[in-house]
């Protein structure tokens, strides 16, 4: 059965889709579309489509990569073109390409993402941000109190975070890029990078007005980073 | 003058990051329509009064929403009732109830319609007027402000709501809804809004209570009076034949998950069997079929549109549609083949519906449960539910028969001539079934121990328009010490019991028989906080027994009182088509343990909808459906 990997966006009202809804709503558009999926076997049977990596309710995206397996031979252009007539411009499928049958699960893959944080000015304080964040990543841990299913844990976030730089800054607002750990081994979500910016002081206040945008996510390969797709 | 951009602005990036479910707040759902305002001179506001994920599980919603935008002249959005998370975040930054295609303030269309499905939603009703800026009360508003119509089943006792109400649609909306877009003109060329509510009483169906005195002593009504443009009794509008308002293909999808989240056509509208407590059963009436071909063709049509997984066939009772068996044999393979699930909502008690849902092969997905409705035969010819021991029997044995191990049985409580006999049949019904499944089991050679039964137990409420809309409502104590009964006497630990609170059941006995007396009260309600009155987490008993207090109105007396036979009712002035004359003979029959059959099986009832509204039932027998 063809595997195809595909990247779409999640931009604008649908950034505050949950990961389910995303899929119910790729799955709904593949089927809209006329592509036939292919499903597991057994009692259940469910559609094989598996994202690389769950996004958080509220973040937006422009690199929300799937794998979709097809019962139907075609070409990545096809699904590609019968996506776009079905799916809202916020959602779509920028590209497509075929999966070879030996691929690695995309779960198992992917390493980490970077994500571009807009943070409104009045949250920050008056000492240059980007000293701030220098100051940052030059201590060796950074611990965070986050919420786990109903229990509170403490965990050093510090080693998950692989780039933070200040990329733009205004009168309204800065723009912080992050490249975090992100997949099934080492996981820090942009929310946690946040309660840790207001941990240290960095931001002041409740993060009202601070957006999040993925921009790429990447697996490891011979201690480089390759996007997915 | 919209302001719908900047509005959208503060929604997205202020409120939504701090509320539960934002996904319900967004619209953006596929099939949605949004159309140009500049190019529609009629724009109605859909209000569905509760929350999103209930609101688009209504399939009249997206009917409505899908006939309104077919017309090139108008155009439907949509607004439901924001969860309290939401509500708060919306009144604290100024946020006014908005619509989810174009964020557009409720309060700038020209109609708000709102559906009332249930009357714990009426304090949902004011909170989204509240929220809209718009005042309360009809008498309050005038021609700036939108026309707060309202339709729906609950309508048919409109009382409750008639001064916050300007006018009520009595029956099926798709039926009436081009007529009432079809006046907006002159709606908006009126000089006062009594006067554009003398236009809309002129159209067939329509209630606009400021046009009606009514005076009442004790429960009944006194006198009543009506202007000279209004009608004396409202004379419920409904489609004569279901082929000719074909159902939406390109239905709306929600992106959230929703209750009801599948594709759904419509088998029949209607339905004659006739249970005396149902208020569905006399509303709708006659019993009016789609062909099986249109059905199938539109199912085809709605998954292909909407991409859902899915699809229901709905109707009051699904296995009563006269080619039932006809039209799930040719839709099974095409949704096997697209791995869609078909469902069919209601179960009726015999083997047959056993075999259909496991040609469906729903049984494993949904479970599987029956409604006797009352524990012993007297009692269930008293409700004129027409199953026996023997039906019941034969279904469960036809469910272990196919590996069900576990049955649900939904059953009435504190039904009008019950006694503690009827009470203790429940139980020895249930220990019935659980012996028969054990007995099953064992010939099959799997665990006796593993068959279970799970009874549900609903308090009884009369209802408007039914043949017990006189009898009263057991006392909340009263309810308990058969719950107890109950308890106490099943015996056996395969039967499990669950029941639901009796004073939801008193609440909704004194807002569905209530008279115009009551909408202070909800309104007094609200004002103390309640909102979301179906949903238990919410549900605020206490608010509301101080709300009747501070008026000087017993839920109790409401509920709980006998009407007499021959007093005038408070929603006698809205017609069903049924005539007041059935309803007394039925009752009387009720009485006397006495059933009456379902016309389709046998001679017409004399029930009077037929004559009355000018329509006949409409059955196309079964035979074979073309693939």
């Amino acid at each position: 059965m063809p595997r195809f990997r595909i990247r779409m966006r999640k931009m604008g009202r649908y950034a505050f889709l949950s990961h389910l809804d995303l899929m119910r709503a790729l799955e709904r558009a593949v089927r809209r579309s006329g592509l036939r999926l292919a499903f597991s076997e057994g009692f259940h049977p469910h559609p094989k489509i598996s994202f690389a990596a769950p996004l958080s309710v509220g973040v937006s995206s422009e690199a929300e990569v799937a794998d979709i397996e097809l019962a139907c031979a075609t070409s990545a252009d096809e699904v590609r073109e019968r996506l776009a007539a079905h799916l809202p411009e916020e959602l779509r499928v920028d590209r497509v390409v075929q999966a070879s049958a030996d691929d690695q699960s995309l779960m198992s893959r992917v390493a980490v993402a970077r994500y571009r944080i807009s943070v409104p000015a009045d949250l920050l304080g008056n000492r240059p941000l980007g000293d701030q964040i220098m100051r940052l990543l030059e201590r060796d841990s950074l611990t965070v109190s986050r919420e786990r299913k109903g229990s509170t844990e403490v965990v050093d976030v510090r080693p998950m975070i692989f780039e933070l730089a200040v990329v733009h800054a205004d009168a309204c607002h800065a723009e912080i890029e992050a490249v975090l750990a992100t997949g099934s081994k080492s996981n820090l979500r942009p929310a946690d990078l946040i309660a840790a910016l207001r941990e240290c002081g960095i931001l002041a206040g409740e993060p009202v007005g601070v957006t999040v945008h993925r921009v790429e996510i990447f697996a490891e390969q011979n201690g480089t980073l390759v996007p997915l797709i | 003058m919209r302001n719908g951009s900047t509005l959208e602005r503060i929604v997205m990036t202020e409120i939504l990051p701090l509320v539960q479910k934002p996904g319900r707040y967004v619209g953006g759902e596929h099939n949605a329509v949004r159309k140009s305002w500049d190019q529609v001179d009629k724009r109605f506001l859909f209000a569905f009064p509760d929350v999103y994920d209930v609101g688009m599980s209504h399939l009249g919603l997206k009917i409505l929403y899908h006939k309104i935008n077919a017309r090139r002249d108008a155009l439907c959005e949509r607004a439901f009732a924001p969860w309290p998370d939401m509500e708060s975040q919306m009144r604290s930054r100024g946020v006014p109830l908005y619509s989810l295609e174009s964020f557009t303030p409720a309060a700038e269309f020209d109609i708000i319609g709102f559906t009332l499905q249930y009357e714990l939603n009426y304090t949902n009703v004011l909170n989204m007027l509240d929220l809209a800026g718009i005042p309360l009360r009809s008498s309050d508003r005038d021609q700036t402000h939108p026309l707060v119509i309202a339709g729906g089943p609950v309508a048919y006792n409109p009382e409750p709501l008639a001064s916050f109400i300007d006018a009520f649609v009595i029956g099926d909306g798709e039926e009436v809804i081009d007529e009432i877009l079809d006046a907006v003109p002159a709606l908006r060329r009126s000089a006062s809004r009594p006067e554009s509510l003398a236009v809309l009483s002129k159209i067939s169906g329509v209630y606009v209570p400021s046009f009606y005195n009514v005076e009442y002593s004790g429960l009944s009504v006194s006198r009543i009076d009506h202007s000279p443009q209004a009608p004396g009794e409202i004379t419920p509008r409904r489609v004569a034949d279901l082929e000719s308002v074909p159902p939406p293909d390109k239905m709306i999808v929600p992106l959230i998950e929703v209750i009801h989240d599948r594709a759904a056509v419509e088998l029949f509208r209607g339905c004659s069997r006739g249970c005396r407590f149902c208020q569905a059963g006399m509303i709708y009436r006659p019993v009016r079929e789609r062909t099986a071909e249109t059905v199938r063709k539109h199912v085809l049509e709605q998954l292909a549109d909407t991409g859902y997984d899915e699809v229901s066939l709905v109707s009051l009772s699904s296995a009563d549609y006269s080619s039932i068996e006809s039209l799930v044999e040719s839709l099974a393979d095409d949704c096997r083949e697209q791995q869609v699930a078909l469902s069919l909502p209601s179960l009726r008690v015999d083997s047959f519906s056993i075999d259909l849902a496991d040609r469906m092969q729903q049984l494993r997905k949904s479970g599987i449960t029956f409604a006797p409705e009352a524990g012993t035969q007297r009692l269930r010819d008293v409700i004129n539910k027409n199953v026996t021991e023997g039906d019941l029997i034969q279904a469960v044995s036809a469910a272990f028969a196919r590996g069900w191990m576990t049955v649900k049985l939904y059953f009435m409580i504190g039904l009008p001539f019950e006694t503690d006999e009827d009470v203790i049949g429940i139980a020895d019904l249930a220990h019935k079934v659980v012996q028969r499944g054990r007995e099953m089991a064992r010939d099959a050679g799997t665990s006796p121990g593993r068959v279970k039964v799970n009874i549900t137990l609903a308090s009884f409420v009369p209802k408007p328009h039914t043949p017990f809309q006189w009898v009263k409502q057991d006392h909340p104590a009263e309810f308990q010490r058969k719950i107890d009964l109950l308890r106490r006497s099943i015996r056996s630990k395969a039967v499990k019991l669950s029941w639901n609170n009796p004073e939801v059941s008193l609440l909704e006995a004194a807002l569905s028989r209530g008279d115009r007396r009551v909408g202070p009260v909800i309104q007094s309600a609200w004002q103390k906080g309640c909102r979301f009155d179906s949903w238990d987490e919410w549900f605020s008993p206490g608010k509301w027994w101080e709300a009747f207090d501070e008026s000087g109105i017993d839920p109790l007396y409401i509920g709980g009182s006998e009407r007499d036979l021959d007093s005038r009712l408070p929603w006698d002035h809205i017609g069903t088509g049924v005539s007041k004359r059935f309803l007394i003979d039925e009752y009387e029959r009720a009485r006397r343990g006495e059933t009456t059959p379902d016309c389709r099986l046998e001679k017409c009832t004399g029930c009077g909808v037929c004559p009355e509204l000018g329509l006949s039932p409409v059955l196309y027998a079964g035979g074979a459906v073309d693939a």
